[in-house]
This record gives structure tokens, C-alpha cells and sequence, in this order.
């Protein structure tokens, strides 16, 4: 390791350092306890040093504590294995914090600066030296320097090119003051060390491939800066640390983490579709067990401290309180040669056969290649170039994995699976930018307790999601032996937690504590939101308002997580039509991400503030939707779909080829699968409810298969008898079934191609989405694309329907929608909106 | 001296140990009344000063469940609490704790109330031998010295003691106790059963009324079972003479009266109420169901513990400065029918009222006054909770008959009494 080739410098400590300091320091004062801030100390810049400990013990003193630490069980809960659709890459993007590999700089434009081009910045530097200052500010006390990082103005840390310069800046002062002996890194913000780099600086003038190139390039050389310094270099890592903050705590001699559920160590790039070109792919494969580095490269994942020192990703894990202590004091060890408590990681005989000898690397990277076709079937690049970079470039000299690791980023650069997901990730942040509320200093109401009416399916997932993210929640239904049932789901959706390790058992009881149940509405008054999920009629779910209101506070906000019924007539019933809102969740509530929310006519905007602050809280993802038109966007796109898929049924198109070619789209299963899966009765529920919309359509053909189905009881998997037979384990395609319910449909019967099958399906998703878009659903083109991700499993590697119109062009879906008008009826005629984008020649999306 | 209020309360149901409650600790128990009654009420927790619970039983593992009850209840972690036992009156206890720290102003507002699992009772414990080995081994400073003070077990080490649930001072159980006030007061048999019939009948009638001061409590397991439960589940609709005639006696196998019949059963349960200085509530606008007149406790030999209402009733009626034949309504808790019937014998006898120094007979009790809506024979008697159950069910009762002055009072293991006398305005 590195701290053993630098034990010279570190024989002669500073005589100063032996003197013992005060934990204050003022800000530039001399004898051996400098803040070199470079020229001038910020003003606002913290007195005194250690503020996590104070932080903690601020929080103590307020009770604060306890409840941050229940918000933290929250990153514990990832939504795994989703029978609808797989825990999509998308979704694991979206959730990201800000966090990416490349952003902009503008000042280096040149393809690849060099170390010497580095070091002419340098004068640059020192002119900007005060804001450096402020992102990073250098203290030094005795031999020890800190470099606390601060993005100004944030929650969290990002490496954009500012602080790229200061943490640039930071290496030429240490190099400039040979006192020092030991560089931490740390970081001012509460729970965050550094969460990665700022991918928004990259898109200031539209996406630009050389200019993204060459960013990758400043970050891993000024990295390896890092790693070449004269002195002993630590990251001290306490909250989430991901992606160009993982590969600058690599390329630093030691890592302390705090064993804190908050410290989070990840390389997500993989879910943008890039990989760690920081110099991560070259170092971790370096650093830890080869299935150990990949399987964090791969899959994003990210590891608690106690998992990272395991597997020997850091040295130590301190409890938060003495993190900064126990770092310097390392520091100290390290610089007089002394380092004690550090026991190193030894590896089992067979991850050193593994790791070591070529066979038991080929069985690696083989198993990992297959890993990840079975899981991607293929459809993304970054985890299969990662492996392929990780296994050319183990056993080179680190600066020649570094050029591979470099020539597979610019690679990925050009897919346009990362372009998709990379616009998704611009996507979801824009998402948070609500027109309705925006330059408003209109605030949501801070839902503690929730009122659920309805303790079926969707009422006790909705409970039990909010329960899980730290509410109280009153459920209430006509009787116990209902809410037994509710209370049954809600326990077996934490059990499941719990064998999965999410979740303490304790936890999970303390937590499921707080739903109480009712069959009067005693306690609503305390309920700052009550989601109605009731049957759907709306005679029922205009008394059931009716009687509520009588039993809730002023601010009360009223929400009804119908699927199709009018939110404006149930809002019209009440004598509080501005404090109603649709908030549509989709089942199963635990894994589906997507809430849409529904505005009514008069829903105001503190409703809708409210609204959206609680979905986001709960962990969901909401698309606000505009018109109270039936389907909304998600079931209206779908009902469309499926009717096409009905209709090829009808034409002599089997199932099997029908659902396949969707998956092979990238689909997690055909549409038929997922009608089986969701309720014959439910999908014909929700066909019957857009009925309108597509009867005012001139020439729309509806399919009348589903019906049939449904009039055969024929309910899906609820009943083992959908489109698909349910024996134990297996589906069998009830072929015999359907063609006997087709011949009766009567219609001509014919050889379908696959080229037509999957235009007609896809077509019909694209051109439903853009109607959408059209008739103000949604403000912007995003919504739609990360509502049909979310909502229906959308392929990610695709960013959208909106998106792939982009990406194969509007006048080539606009001529492919006119062909299928003409010949396969006028359902076909494309959105308006997709004529005027073709004749303008203008795009839904600029970025990409 | 300040005046104090009982605002409302909350009982869980009482189920039989071993029941559909049994997994819930004693503060557990606690804990969902304080949750329900806070809820329902909608009451700004934060001014709660103090908790107190009374809970005889105590678990190994749930030291002062008050505070555990507190928290898991979701009231503030300000709010401070303390667990009291004065066995069968411990629930009775807290609310005098109350009291007199509402009356003395060293507080405001207090939830008081009491709480039991006799299912945790544990019924057999190691061996002292096995205990002793095991402690040593666990001590051991060496596995050799371990496997060493191990090889000293035996099998007959292994086998279980019965934990002695006599009453360490008259060395009998209660329930012979119960059987001596039987014999010596004459107390037949046949007079038992009748009382506990009327007990089930009227628990029975009375099923609305107690569901409106319990709360419904869901039990779900972990795997996807479970049981709602609504109400009590002791009181049975096909109790008659006959059945319970035919029951064996448990306590003296030959001569005895005292049967599982006419005894309350081993019951899980907690019951809860809230308290506050008269004033205050007057000032939140919150209705007041009741307030307290006075109390007292009383001992006796632990041989006739059963009598310990007609020691503590004169004591509490004189503390509240009222006559027993002001009293409207009368809770006596029902731990065995000999025992109430003793008491009912002893209330209106002048040679007892000598004996206690009173002047005359404390009064004849009237049956259609006493225990209206059944009692512990019926809903069974789960030791620190009962106290509360009897205020609570007391003042609800006094509430919908709309009548003055109410007496709740029982007979604690140990030989002691508890009473209390309340008040409606």
C-alpha cells in the first residue's frame, strides 16, 4: 500500500505537532494552526472544526436522533423482484441522488489535459482562489491537514468542475507546504460525504461528447493526484458516499467510515449506463475481491460501513460521535510509522483462488457475465463493458487501465441506451420542478398521520408503505375482520422485510405500532391526509366523504386513489373541493414506484404541495396529471395497448408470439401475462372506464376479447384461468380457448408478421403517449415517460415512448402511424402533435 | 387542595391467559390502551406529567413496564413513569398515586391505570442445581473449566421446578383462602354458583356497554394468521346452575365450595384512564366523567384476604366524608363469589362493624346496585388491571344511570383491601 513507500516523509513529524492543540481554531492564526484558506477565510466559514459531533449532539439534545435515524431505515428498503416489472436500472437511477460520472468543464476543453496543462491552471487557481475557500477549506494543525469539503448552498457534496478546481487547489497547497504529513479528506454537510459527480454542469450546452470525455479525463488524473501525494491521505467518510466521491476516497491511502446506518459507499454509474472512470474500475478490482468489486460496480449497489470493512473497501468504522477523533489519530499512527489497530482482511482459500490464479478469474468474470444477461437480457452495455474493462486492464500497470478505463467510458458515451438513461436522470430532476408551485413559496403540509378508508388490497399497501417511511396511520374499515386482514398484509409485508434483513424484527414492530385501527372515524382529526381506497363506485365513495368530513381537521387534505373514476365529482361532493386530489397508487403498492396525481378543477396548490411532499416521502415517484380524464395516463396508454394486443388476437396472432415479441421489445412480460396477473376483472374494470374517451374517437375499434373473458369468469391467475392456464408453477397459453373465442368474434383471420405484431403494439403505446402530451395530461414530456417507466415497465435502455420517438425520429413514427392508419384502420392517425413536431422538425427532448 | 377529574378510559378486552393475548407483554398491553385512549380522544400528549401503571407480575424482562408502556404508547419521551404494585389493588394504586399528586399539585395531568399478562406467568423454573452448574459454567475461564463444571450435570437436574404460587404469608393459595371465608361464614355452595350465574348473565346483557369502554385489539402473526378480538371473551350465554353444579372443587378436593365456576379466571388484560386537576379540564373544554371522593387501603391476615373490602370501605367512605347509604352504585371486584358473598355478610353485620371499631354495620348491600354489569367471575380478574377496570367501569356505568356517588373496592392477596368512592356532579 501506499502509505509504506512515503514512511520517509512521515520519520520527521513537525516539532509543533507535538505540542497539544486545542480543538478551536481560529481561522489563520499562526504556530503550527493555520486555516489556509487560501488568500482570505470565507466569513461564514465555522470557527471551530468538528461539527459532527456537534451536529450529533445537537440533534440528541432535540430528540432529533431518533427520528433520523428512523428516516434511515428508509434507504434499507429496496424494492426487489417486482412481479410486474423488474427493479428496473431505471428505477435505481431515479433514485439516485444527484450522481453521475462526467459534467462539463468549461474552462478545459481541450480533449485530454495533461498533468503539465494541469499545473498552467494553476495560476488560474490562485486568482479564484477565495471561492476554493468556500467549496474547500484547507485547515491545518500541526502535520495534519483537513480538507473539509463544502459544496456552498447544498445538502450534499457534487464534483463539478468548481470543486474539482478546489479539491485541485487543495493538492497544490498540501504539495506547497512540506509540514504536512497527513491530507483527510471530510466533508461539512450532515449526512453526506460526497455524493458523486454533477452531471448538470454537463448538459449547460447540450450534451457533448469530447467535452464529456475530457472530464472523465481531469477527474481521474487529478484523482491520481491524490494517490501520488507525498503524504498519507485518509478519506473520513461519514453518510452517502457515491460514485467520484467512492473513487476519491480510493484513490486516498485509508478509508474511515462511520458505522452509521446513513454512511452509504456506492458506484452507481452503472444505472446511467457508464461505469467509474475515476479511475474506480482500475482501483476497486485492485483493492478488494475481484466478485467483491464487481458485484458493487455492476448492480450500484451500496454498502454499509460494516459490509465495506468486510470486504475491505475501508479501514476502519467508528462510531459517528468519535469519527473525526479516531481519523486523527490515525493519522498520527500513520505518520510515525505506527499504524496498530488496523487488522487486515484475510481472504478465504477460495476468493484468493479466485482472485489470484487466471482460472479462478476466468470463473469469475464468466459467472459475472452471465449474471448480468440473465438479469439485462442484454439490453445494457455498461455492465457487460465493465466486465470487459475490469478483465483487460486487472493484471496492466495502473496508468494503462486507466487509458482502458477511459476508452470504455467515451464508448458508453456513445450508446444510446446511456443517452436514455442519462435523459432520465435529467428527467426525474426536472420532475421536481412542479409549474404549479414553482417560484411560489407555497409549502405542503407535513403529513405525520394518515387516514386510510379501506383496509383491502391497495388501502393496507398504501398504509403500509407510509407506516414504513415513519407515519402514524389510522386505518379504518366497515369491520375487524376486514381490518384483521389489513393488519394481516401490512405484517406480512414487514415480515418479508424482516427475512429479507431490511428490518430488525423490533423495528418492524415498533413500527407497525403506529397503524391503528378503527371502524368509526375516532382519531381522524389527527390526520393531516386520508386516502380513500374503497370500492369504486362513486355512489360509495361520495358517502364515505360525506361521513368524513364531518371528523377532520380544517387543513385535512381528502385524497381518493381511484383508477378511473372523476376526481372533480367526488371533490364536488365535499364541501372542500380545493383540499381533494387524486393520488392514484398502483399495485403492489410495496414495489410499484409511480403515484399519479390527480388534480381536480379547484385543487389548490398548498393541496397539491402536500400532496406531492407525501408521495416523495413515502418513496414513490409522482406524476402530477392535469386533466381529470379517464385512465389518466398510465391506464389510458395501457388500455390502448391491450386493446391492440386483443386485436391482433383477433386477426389470428397467437398469444405467445404477441407477449414475446414484447419482451424481446424489453417489456418485463407481454401484455397479456400482465392482465393475467393484474385481474381479468380489473383490466376489464379499467377498459369499461376509458370506454368513453375511445367511443368519442371516430373509427377507433375496440376489441371485444377482454370482454369475453371476462364474461367466461376467466379472471387470470385469481382464478388460474386467464389468457394463460395456471397450473402449480406453470402458464400454459390457452391457445384452443382463444381460438375458439376468435372464431366466434368472427373477422378475417390471417398470417400476422412479427415486424407488424410489434410496430402495431409499440405504435400504439407511442401515439397514445404523445396524445397524452397533447391534451395537457402532463406539462412536459417527461412526465409521460417516467410515468409509462414506472407505471408499466417501460423499458429504461428505450427513456420513454416520448423519448424513442426522439430517438427514431418523429417523421419516421409520424410515416409508420400514417401506414398503419391507411391499412389497418384510422385508430392509427398520428397525434396531432406528432405532425406539427415532424413538419417543425423539433424534438421532445434537446439534450441527447 | 386541588379537585381531581377522571376524563375517560380504555380498557383492553379480557381474554384467558394463554389466549389470543398471550404474546403481549404486560406493556404491550399498556401501551395500545394509552395509544387507542390518546387517539380518541385526540388529546395533546405533551402535557401529559406522568404515567403510572400498576402491574403485579413483573416481567424479568420489562422492568417498570410503565415506561416501556409509555413510550411504545406514543406519548412524548418527556413523559416520565412508574410501575406500582400493591398486588390485586395495583391498578387502584396508580390512580391513588394520581390523585394525590393532582390534588397536591405536583402535577396536572396523569394517565393511570393498570395492566397485566398472566400469561407470562412462568409455571416452572430450572432447577436450582441446573442454575448453579450453569452460572458456573457461564463463569468459566477456560472451556476446559466449562466443559469441566458441565460434566457435573445429571439428568435429574434437568427436571423442572413448579414455581410456588402460594401466598408466601398464609402459605395457601387464593384460592384457599377463599375456601376458609366459605367455611367459616357458611357460605354454601349452591350460593356461589347462583352469584356467579348472575355475574355471566348480566356480563352477557351488559355486552354493549363494556364494549364501549374496551377496545378491539387485532392480533396478527407473522404468518399471515390471526384474530380480532372484539370483546371479552369470559362471560358465556350457556351458563346455567346445572353446569356449573357439576364442576369439581379445586381447592379442598373433599369439603370444598370454590370452583374454576365460581372463581375468576387467569385472565391477560390493561386498562387505562386519564386524569387531570378538575380545573384544567374545565378550562380545555373536555367533559368530565367523574371525580374522586376519597380512598383508602386496608390489611388484615393474609389467611382472609377476600374480606379486604369490608376493611377498607369504612376507611374510605370516612376519608370521603360520606355515608354507604349515600352510595348509588358499588363495584366489588368478583375474585371469588365466597369471597364477595363473605363481604356482603360482613358489611351488614354489627359484630364485624365492632370488630373494625365502627359504631354500626357498614350497611346492607344491594344487590341490584352491585356489580350491575357483571364482574370478574364473568370477565375475568388479570391482577394489576382490574383496579382501573372497576373505576373505569364504575363511572361509565354511574354515567348512563346518571346517579352521584359510586364505590369501587377490592380484596388484595396478602391480606389487604382497597376502595374508592367517586363522584359525578
Amino acid at each position: 500500500m501506499a502509505e509504506q513507500d512515503k514512511s520517509e516523509s512521515k520519520a520527521t513529524p513537525d516539532p509543533t505537532a507535538s505540542k497539544p492543540k486545542k480543538r478551536v481554531i481560529p481561522v489563520k492564526k499562526a504556530k503550527g494552526k493555520s486555516a489556509i484558506d487560501t488568500t482570505e477565510a470565507p466569513k461564514d466559514a465555522p470557527v471551530h472544526e468538528p461539527s459532527l459531533e456537534e451536529q450529533i449532539l445537537d440533534m440528541a439534545a432535540e430528540g432529533g436522533l431518533a427520528a433520523s435515524q428512523d428516516s434511515t431505515k428508509q434507504h434499507t428498503d429496496h424494492p426487489a423482484d417486482a412481479p410486474i416489472h423488474e427493479p428496473s436500472l431505471c428505477e435505481e437511477t431515479l433514485k439516485m441522488e444527484a450522481e453521475g460520472g462526467l459534467a462539463a468543464d468549461q474552462s478545459v476543453k481541450a480533449a485530454a489535459p495533461p498533468a503539465a496543462k494541469l499545473q498552467a491552471q494553476a495560476s488560474v487557481l490562485k486568482a479564484a482562489t477565495a471561492a476554493h475557500g468556500q467549496w474547500v477549506q484547507l485547515e491545518i494543525e500541526g502535520d495534519i491537514a483537513t480538507a473539509w469539503i463544502d459544496q456552498p448552498g447544498k445538502k450534499v457534496n457534487l464534483l463539478s468542475d468548481q470543486m474539482l478546481s478546489s479539491l485541485q487547489h487543495v493538492i497544490q497547497e498540501v504539495n506547497a507546504h512540506p509540514e504536512i504529513k497527513a491530507l483527510i479528506f471530510a466533508s461539512r454537510k450532515a449526512d453526506n460525504f460526497i455524493a458523486g459527480a454533477d452531471l448538470s454542469s454537463m448538459i449547460k450546452n447540450g450534451f457533448d461528447l469530447s467535452t464529456a470525455v475530457a472530464y472523465g479525463e481531469r477527474g481521474r488524473l487529478l484523482f491520481q493526484q491524490v494517490a501520488e501525494l507525498n503524504v498519507t491521505t485518509i478519506a473520513c467518510i461519514h453518510g452517502s458516499c457515491l460514485g467520484g466521491g467512492t473513487e476519491l476516497a480510493l484513490a486516498c491511502d485509508y478509508r474511515v467510515a462511520s458505522d452509521d446506518p446513513r454512511t452509504k459507499i456506492g458506484l452507481p454509474e452503472v444505472q446511467l449506463g457508464i461505469l467509474p472512470a475515476w479511475g474506480g474500475v482500475s482501483r476497486l478490482p485492485r483493492m478488494i475481491s475481484l466478485p467483491d468489486a464487481l458485484d458493487m460496480m455492476l448492480t450500484g449497489r451500496q454498502v454499509k460501513a460494516s459490509k465495506a470493512r468486510k470486504i475491505g473497501l475501508v479501514h476502519l468504522t467508528p462510531d459517528p460521535v468519535i469519527l473525526m477523533d479516531v481519523t486523527r489519530q490515525l493519522a498520527k499512527d500513520a505518520i510515525a510509522g505506527e499504524v496498530k489497530n488496523i487488522k487486515a482482511i484475510k481472504p478465504k482459500l477460495l476468493d484468493k483462488a479466485l482472485n489470484n490464479l487466471a482460472v479462478g478469474q476466468n470463473i469469475v468474470f464468466k459467472q459475472a457475465r452471465k449474471g448480468v444477461l440473465d438479469k439485462s437480457k442484454g439490453f445494457y452495455p455498461a455492465p457487460l463493458k465493465i466486465i470487459e474493462t475490469v478483465q483487460n486492464s486487472l493484471h496492466l500497470p495502473l496508468h494503462e487501465a486507466f487509458k482502458l478505463e477511459g476508452e470504455a467510458f467515451e464508448n458508453l458515451l456513445q450508446r444510446s441506451e446511456t443517452a436514455s438513461l442519462m435523459n432520465l436522470f435529467f428527467i426525474n430532476q426536472d420532475l421536481a420542478k412542479v409549474p404549479e408551485l414553482e417560484g411560489t413559496d407555497i409549502k405542503g403540509h407535513k403529513v405525520s398521520t394518515l387516514g386510510v378508508l379501506g383496509a383491502g388490497y391497495m388501502g393496507a399497501g398504501i398504509a403500509q408503505v407510509s407506516n414504513h417511511k415513519g407515519m402514524n396511520v389510522r386505518l379504518k374499515d366497515m369491520n375487524y375482520q376486514a381490518l384483521l386482514n389489513g393488519m394481516k398484509a401490512i405484517n406480512g409485508a414487514y415480515s418479508k422485510l424482516v427475512k429479507r434483513r431490511r428490518l430488525t424484527e423490533k423495528a418492524a414492530s415498533d413500527s407497525i405500532r403506529k397503524v391503528t385501527t378503527t371502524t368509526d372515524y375516532s382519531g381522524f382529526k389527527k390526520c393531516d391526509l386520508v386516502i380513500e381506497a374503497v370500492v369504486e363506485r362513486m355512489d360509495v365513495k361520495k358517502t364515505v366523504f360525506s361521513e368524513l368530513e364531518q371528523h377532520i381537521a380544517e387543513h385535512t387534505v381528502l385524497a381518493s386513489n381511484t383508477s378511473a373514476l372523476s376526481i372533480n365529482e367526488m371533490a364536488a361532493a365535499t364541501a372542500r373541493p380545493d383540499r381533494f386530489v387524486g393520488l392514484h397508487f398502483f399495485g403492489p403498492v410495496q414495489k410499484m414506484p409511480l403515484v399519479e396525481v390527480i388534480l381536480g378543477d379547484k385543487t389548490s396548490p398548498q393541496t397539491l404541495a402536500t400532496a406531492l411532499d407525501y408521495v416523495r416521502k413515502i418513496g414513490k415517484t409522482p406524476v402530477v396529471i392535469r386533466k381529470d380524464k379517464p385512465g389518466f395516463v398510465v391506464n389510458r396508454v395501457l388500455s390502448v395497448y391491450g386493446n391492440e394486443a386483443n386485436l391482433l388476437l383477433e386477426e389470428g396472432a397467437d398469444i405467445t408470439t404477441i407477449d414475446r415479441l414484447m419482451t424481446d421489445f424489453g417489456m418485463p412480460m407481454g401484455i397479456f401475462e400482465v392482465i393475467d396477473l393484474a385481474g381479468i376483472d380489473v383490466a376489464h374494470h379499467t377498459a369499461e372506464s376509458v370506454k368513453p374517451l375511445f367511443d368519442a374517437r371516430e373509427g377507433f375499434k375496440r376489441s371485444r376479447v377482454l370482454e369475453r373473458l371476462y364474461q367466461d369468469q376467466r379472471f387470470g391467475q385469481k382464478n388460474k384461468r386467464g389468457y394463460y392456464l395456471y397450473a402449480s408453477k406453470e402458464q400454459i397459453p390457452d391457445h384452443r380457448y382463444l381460438q375458439d373465442l376468435t372464431d366466434e368474434l368472427g373477422g378475417e383471420k390471417r398470417e400476422i408478421s412479427s415486424e407488424e405484431i410489434r410496430d402495431r403494439l409499440v405504435l400504439s403505446i407511442l401515439n397514445e403517449s404523445a396524445l397524452c402530451l397533447q391534451e395537457g395530461l402532463v406539462s412536459k414530456p417527461g412526465e409521460i415517460d417516467i410515468a409509462m417507466l414506472m407505471g408499466t415497465g417501460f423499458p429504461p435502455f428505450r427513456g420513454g415512448p416520448l423519448r424513442l420517438i426522439d430517438q427514431q425520429g418523429i417523421q419516421f413514427i409520424v410515416n409508420q402511424l400514417e401506414y398503419y392508419a391507411e391499412t389497418r384502420g384510422p385508430r392509427f392517425a398520428p397525434a396531432e402533435i406528432l405532425q406539427q413536431m415532424a413538419k417543425s422538425g423539433s424534438k421532445f427532448y434537446d439534450l441527447f | 387542595m386541588k379537585e381531581v377529574a377522571i376524563i375517560d378510559g380504555l380498557r383492553t378486552p379480557f381474554v384467558k391467559a394463554g389466549g389470543a393475548l398471550k404474546s403481549f407483554p404486560a406493556y404491550d398491553l399498556a401501551a395500545r390502551v394509552i395509544q387507542e385512549l390518546m387517539i380518541r380522544l385526540d388529546f395533546p400528549t405533551e402535557i401529559i406529567d406522568e404515567v403510572i401503571i400498576g402491574n403485579v407480575i413483573q416481567d424479568v424482562e420489562g422492568a417498570n413496564m410503565a415506561r416501556i408502556a409509555t413510550v411504545l404508547g406514543g406519548l412524548p419521551n418527556h413523559v416520565p413513569a412508574m410501575t406500582v404494585n400493591r398486588n390485586c389493588a395495583s391498578g387502584m394504586e396508580a390512580i391513588a398515586n394520581a390523585y394525590d399528586k393532582i390534588r397536591f399539585g405536583q402535577a396536572k395531568v396523569i394517565l393511570a391505570g393498570g395492566a397485566e399478562s398472566m400469561s407470562s406467568i412462568p409455571v416452572f423454573s430450572y432447577s436450582e442445581e441446573l442454575t448453579e452448574i450453569l452460572m458456573k459454567a457461564a463463569k468459566a475461564k477456560s472451556p476446559a473449566a466449562r466443559l469441566q463444571t458441565l460434566t457435573q450435570l445429571r439428568p435429574h437436574h434437568l427436571k423442572p421446578a413448579v414455581i410456588n404460587q402460594n401466598d408466601p404469608l398464609a402459605n395457601m393459595t387464593m384460592g384457599q383462602t377463599a375456601e376458609i371465608l366459605a367455611k367459616e361464614l357458611h357460605i354454601s355452595r349452591e350460593e356461589q354458583d347462583a352469584f356467579s350465574l348472575m355475574s355471566h348473565q348480566r356480563a352477557i346483557a351488559a355486552r354493549e356497554l363494556l364494549a364501549a369502554e374496551s377496545m378491539p385489539v387485532i392480533v396478527p402473526d407473522y404468518k399471515g394468521k390471526g384474530i380480532a378480538v372484539e370483546g371479552d371473551v369470559g362471560p358465556r350465554e350457556d351458563s346455567s346452575l346445572e353446569a356449573l353444579g357439576k364442576l369439581r372443587p379445586v381447592f379442598d378436593k373433599s369439603f370444598g365450595t370454590v370452583t374454576a365456576g365460581n372463581a375468576s379466571p387467569v385472565t391477560d388484560g390493561a386498562g387505562m384512564v386519564l386524569m387531570m386537576e378538575a380545573d384544567l379540564a374545565r378550562e380545555m373544554g373536555l367533559p368530565i366523567l367523574g371525580t374522586i371522593r376519597g380512598y383508602a387501603s386496608a390489611a388484615l391476615e393474609a389467611e382472609r384476604m377476600g374480606l379486604g373490602p369490608a376493611y377498607a370501605t369504612p376507611k374510605a367512605l370516612a376519608n370521603a366524608g360520606v355515608q354507604f347509604k349515600d352510595i348509588d352504585l358499588i363495584e366489588m371486584n368478583e375474585a371469588f363469589a365466597a369471597q364477595v358473598i363473605a363481604n356482603e355478610i360482613c358489611f351488614r353485620s354489627a359484630d364485624f362493624a365492632k370488630k373494625l371499631g365502627l359504631k354500626q354495620a357498614i350497611g346492607e348491600i344491594d344487590r341490584s346496585q352491585l356489580n350491575v354489569n357483571g364482574g370478574a367471575i364473568a370477565l375475568g380478574h388479570p391482577l394489576g388491571a382490574t383496579g382501573a377496570r372497576l373505576v373505569l367501569t364504575l363511572l361509565k356505568e354511574m354515567q348512563r344511570r346518571d346517579k352521584h356517588l359510586g364505590l369501587a373496592t377490592l380484596c388484595v392477596g396478602g391480606g389487604q383491601g382497597s376502595a374508592f368512592v367517586l363522584e359525578r356532579k
